[in-house]
């Protein structure tokens, strides 16, 4: 049973130099050459090809830029592939906490942003009703609800956000290291509810660069290196592919591939 | 005659119950059924019209008229059953079913959105209830102040074009507000929607959603506000000024209906070029300026030179005014022109508004 599927997914960014969301700037541009906007292209993500089965806790490890995050997002649906595909089981839960308590509104309580938050993912008024005394309880923040979210410690805010994710009950969970984040008693709790989703046999996605915390929760790993999927196996071997992937690349120094520039207009 | 509109209207309502058309559980024939259920009743009709009144002088704008609406409110019922049932066996499916999907290109069709949307109902709905709590959180009088506000306009134009202005014309100051509510709704929809993406921009980037709900939840959170503000003013107005209650009244909610979906396609247009050109919050303002004035807001559509008219009534917020005015103010059923471009600037804004939106959607999350 398949949950996640790439197939050859490339992912496509184009960085604007001296770009402007303004009419006057793009006009202006047409007569001096060096505020015309340039466009240079980006490839986050070249080729991927993945197939994640359900109930697998995949661990995405790479270095800054490798692409773990644009993978993450594009499973979330936030952003679309350039070319390939990328499928996902019909109607699967997708819960990220790639970025905890996005869309909470500072004016609004604790209770409010929580329905609010619930909403946005998708959830009907039955269902919402149904988590929503599981979440409160989960954050600890009785006592806080009915206060408005910008009276809210940052702690606090975080709790809220994750009690949300952790409740939405998915079928697909993307972390993107927030466990590293927060007071101990946090990480405790989080990883406890990690634990619990593995139990449940929930598809994870984890992407990090702690390996004990990789160790602690996948059992596969695939290692990225700018864009493309370099290793695809299990977690020991895959840990310290990585680990001589960062070696060899200090001892050789890093050759980047110089990216293609291309002129708009 | 507009007058004949009860009957043929009663006779194809009597005719569809007839061949049970309005059924919870539509089954295969039921086009078939309406479709023989809607002749039915205007052969009848007709008849019954034919011989009480005779065929001279009866209007087929209004057999015209009748038709359009009532093919509208048969689609409507079939739609929401057709998603009914849809969402029901969704709902069954979850957790995740066997089939892969791509999410992203299941997006870029109009059913897959018009599916989503309503799967994202839940979402449309909070939405609109957080802008109108926010609205009036803080303050001490909340909601009584969307209540008040036709009141006090009232107060101030009745003030202005009589004691000052001294203008003869009776019934000035409704005849005003009529249209000016009704103008304030659809430009603060225009105004709000262009930021409906743009200031959403981490909610976008993290979250995948339809997009198209956000402009919406905006005009649907202004149509709140306008039906708060006309609860209160339409019934002071008519009790203030003696305005009889007339038949063409029963027509509002069906143009108040195309204005608001004229106002969404509008918003969906808005926020998704506000979001490539930020320009577009600053050249609204001078449009809604010059709109202003080339809608019969301020002045009567009989008072424009002959040969500018039709210009005026074209002018895109003209239609739905000047229908709000011959329901409320002069008391007559709404000509066919009226109708026909009310109808055509809703769908068509509608239109181009969905088709826009969808084709930029999955850029919004890099451009913001």
């Amino acid at each position: 049973m398949t949950a996640i599927e790439a197939q050859a997914v490339s992912k496509r960014f184009l960085l604007r130099h001296n770009a402007s969301v303004e009419l006057k700037v793009r006009f202006l541009g047409i007569l001096h050459s060096e505020r015309r906007e340039t466009v240079e292209e980006f490839w986050a993500l070249k080729g991927v090809s993945l197939t994640i089965k359900r109930g697998e806790a995949v661990g995405l490890v790479g270095r800054n830029g490798s692409g773990k995050s644009t993978f993450l997002k594009l499973v979330a649906g936030t952003h679309r592939p350039t070319s390939g595909h990328l499928l996902v089981a019909r109607n699967a839960r997708i819960a990220s906490m790639i970025e905890l308590g996005v869309g909470f509104h500072p004016e609004l309580t604790g209770r409010e942003n929580v329905l609010l938050n619930a909403a946005i993912h998708g959830l009907t008024r039955a269902e919402i009703d149904a988590i929503y005394p599981a979440i409160v309880e989960y954050s600890g923040l009785e006592h806080f609800i009915d206060v408005p979210i910008k009276n809210y410690s940052s702690g606090m805010h975080m709790r809220l956000g994750f009690a949300v994710a952790a409740n939405l009950d998915p079928d697909i969970l993307l972390l993107d290291e927030i466990l590293a984040v927060g007071d101990a008693d946090f990480r405790q709790r989080c990883n406890g509810t990690v634990e619990e989703f593995l139990d449940k046999g929930k598809t994870i996605l984890f992407v990090s660069h702690d390996s004990e915390a990789v160790r602690a929760i996948c059992h596969r790993v695939c290692v990225l290196e700018q864009g493309e999927l370099v290793f695809d196996g299990g977690v020991e071997d895959g840990l310290s592919f990585y680990d001589r992937l960062l070696t060899h690349r200090a001892d050789h120094g890093d050759v980047r591939i110089r990216p293609a520039l291309r002129e708009s207009n | 005659m507009w007058t004949t509109v009860p009957v043929v209207v009663g006779s194809q309502l009597i005719s569809l119950l007839a061949v049970r058309a309005y059924v919870p559980q539509p089954r295969s024939s039921w086009l078939f059924r309406v479709v023989v259920g809607a002749l039915l009743g205007t052969a009848g009709s007709s008849l019954v019209i034919g011989v009480a009144l005779g065929f001279e002088g009866v209007s087929r704008a209004a057999f015209v008229a009748d038709v359009l609406l009532f093919s509208i409110a048969a689609l409507g019922w079939r739609g929401i059953w057709v998603l009914r049932a849809r969402a029901r066996l969704d709902d069954g499916t979850h957790p995740a079913s066997l089939e892969l999907v791509d999410r992203a290109e299941e997006m870029t069709t109009l059913r897959g959105v018009v599916m989503s949307l309503y799967r994202y109902r839940e979402l449309l709905r909070s939405l609109v209830l957080k802008d109108l709590k926010l609205k009036y959180r803080g303050s001490v009088f909340g909601f009584l102040w969307s209540l008040a506000n036709p009141l006090l306009m009232i107060v101030v134009y009745t003030v202005a074009f009589t004691v000052i202005l001294r203008v003869r014309t009776q019934q000035f100051v409704f005849y005003l507000l009529l249209g000016q509510l009704a103008w304030t709704f659809f430009a603060s929809s225009a105004a709000m929607s262009t930021g409906a993406i743009v200031d959403n921009a981490p909610l976008i980037r993290s979250v995948f959603f339809p997009r198209a709900i956000l402009p919406i939840g905006t005009v649907l959170f202004n149509l709140a506000q306008y039906l708060l503000t006309i609860s209160v003013f339409l019934p002071v107005t008519l009790t203030w000024y003696g305005v009889p209650l007339s038949a063409p009244m029963l027509l509002f909610p069906a143009f108040l209906g195309l204005q608001a979906l004229f106002s969404i396609g509008v918003a969906l247009i808005l926020a998704t070029l506000t979001a490539f050109f930020r320009d577009v919050r600053h050249l609204l303002d001078v449009a809604l300026a010059v709109l202003f004035w080339t809608t019969p807001i301020l002045y009567e559509l009989a008072q424009v030179p002959e040969r500018l008219r039709l210009l005026i009534l074209l002018s895109p917020m003209s239609p739905f005014i000047v229908a709000y005015q011959q329901l409320f103010f002069y008391r007559q059923w709404p000509e066919a022109t009226v109708w026909l471009i009310a109808g055509t600037y809703a769908v068509g804004a509608f239109v181009i508004g969905a088709t826009l939106i969808l084709a930029f959607e999955d850029r919004f999350s890099e451009q913001l």
